[in-house]
């Protein structure tokens, strides 16, 4: 049911350049997360020349293979992926139903994006979300606790996005029929 | 009805494009939210060595003297680094960057890295801390070295892998047993005065907007967390051409 709705909906090519877009732009923001002021600084300084402004954003893509763990480069990336392909569920189901959001499948799966940008970068010495909230001290005290140094908070992300897409998926596979 | 179907079908169109819009703004929000909160990020009242950020990252006002370095003295660009021994992500900084930036910047004379505490994750990394600073009054010229062995030999976080054998053996590794045996005396005359020194460090990086390590100041940029060695060059190039 899952992949007939999947084929269902990517079977359209503007889906799946949606699904791109999303994913691309949700992989940046993991990336760039802890350096958003250097690069806010490097992109509206007059003096830095236009072809470092272009780059700087792409040398710091590649963080996820310095900056994240195996785990946490690993969750971030079936993150960004289920985003993607739910950001295309949701739109697809919008158009579907005449613009009405699906609440059910876009609140689990906002959820879930929520919860993995807590688990980004907690596997990072303590560099990142968690910090910046709760401060250094706090931070770093709670992320100590947990057994997978706040990596659980991207497994639930995924969890979470993988029962959202599940639900939009079982959506649009459902025949349109009038309930009682 | 054909003008009302024309309408709905526009409409329907419009769906990605709008799409796109509202998640493009949700993402630019989330940056500017990211921004505020890493400029003025509370630190907690219950650690004595941080303080909440009160200005931005200024190389010019980071203390120097006095402190661990690598390079020229009189380089034109200075790097100051907080460092947690026991972090893994400094680990891998020190294997995968580090290396470039000594190679194509410090042995050049271009940049002097200057090694500043931020020994937050547990007992181990203050151990080791104090021993940084003992080695490096002890013998300057190979504290970098001291400072690699260290990382080569890291421990799992938090065990109690520091041991005074395990540290003997690195510093012994390094120094000698004779500079090795001064070492740790002076750890043992001096390690309230060192423990000052790195919580001095630790609260200035915190008063500059270091939440964690690896924290980097080039100029007047930040560079949080451990960047590819390309973010690290074209940020030294930049500060190098301002200069």
């Amino acid at each position: 049911m899952i992949v007939k709705a999947l084929q269902t909906v990517f079977k359209d090519w503007r889906y799946i350049l949606l699904s791109l877009i999303a994913s691309a732009l949700a992989f940046a923001f993991a990336t760039w997360f802890p350096n958003f002021k250097l690069l806010f600084s490097i992109l509206t300084d007059s003096l830095v020349p236009l072809a470092d402004k272009l780059m700087l954003p792409i040398h710091l893509l590649g963080s996820i293979s310095t900056n994240f763990s195996a785990l946490s480069a690993s969750y971030t990336l079936i993150i960004v992926i289920l985003l993607g392909i739910n950001v295309s569920l949701i739109v697809y189901l919008m158009r579907l139903q005449k613009q009405q959001l699906p609440k059910a499948g876009t609140a689990v799966g906002g959820i879930g994006v929520m919860s993995g940008i807590f688990g980004i970068g907690c596997a990072a010495c303590g560099s990142l979300i968690l910090m910046s909230i709760f401060g250094t001290a706090v931070g770093a005290s709670m992320i100590s606790f947990l057994p997978l140094k706040g990596g659980e908070f991207g497994i639930l992300g995924v969890l979470l996005l993988a029962a959202a897409t599940w639900s939009l998926a079982k959506r649009i596979g459902k025949p349109l029929v009038c309930e009682t | 009805m054909e003008p009302e179907v024309q309408t709905t079908k526009s409409v329907r169109n419009l769906a990605i494009p709008i799409s796109i819009v509202i998640a493009g703004a949700i993402i630019g929000g989330a940056l500017i939210i990211g921004l505020r909160s890493s400029g003025t990020s509370p630190v907690a009242a219950t650690d004595p060595g941080s303080q909440q950020p009160t200005q931005t990252a200024d190389i010019t006002k980071v203390k120097i003297a006095g402190e661990p370095f690598i390079g020229k003295q009189d380089a034109p660009v200075t790097i100051a680094y907080w460092f947690d021994y026991q972090c893994p992500f400094c680990q891998r900084n020190e294997e995968q960057t580090m290396p470039q930036i000594v190679k194509d910047y410090v042995n050049t004379g271009k940049v002097k890295v200057v090694f500043k505490d931020f020994q937050f994750l547990g007992p181990d990394s203050q151990t080791l801390g104090k021993y940084s600073h003992a080695v490096w009054e002890t013998a300057s010229d190979k504290f970098y070295q001291w400072h690699k062995a260290v990382y080569d030999n890291q421990g799992t976080e938090n065990t109690g892998w520091a041991t005074p054998e395990k540290i003997r053996s690195i510093t012994q590794g390094v120094l000698g047993a004779a500079d090795t045996d001064k070492v740790i005396a002076l750890v043992k005359s001096k390690g309230d005065a060192y423990q000052k020194i790195m919580d001095a460090d630790k609260a200035e990086g915190g008063a500059m907007g270091i939440n964690g390590t690896p924290g980097t100041i080039i100029g007047k940029q930040l560079v949080e967390g451990a960047q590819p060695y390309s973010v690290f060059k074209q940020v030294i190039d930049l500060t190098l051409a301002g200069k």
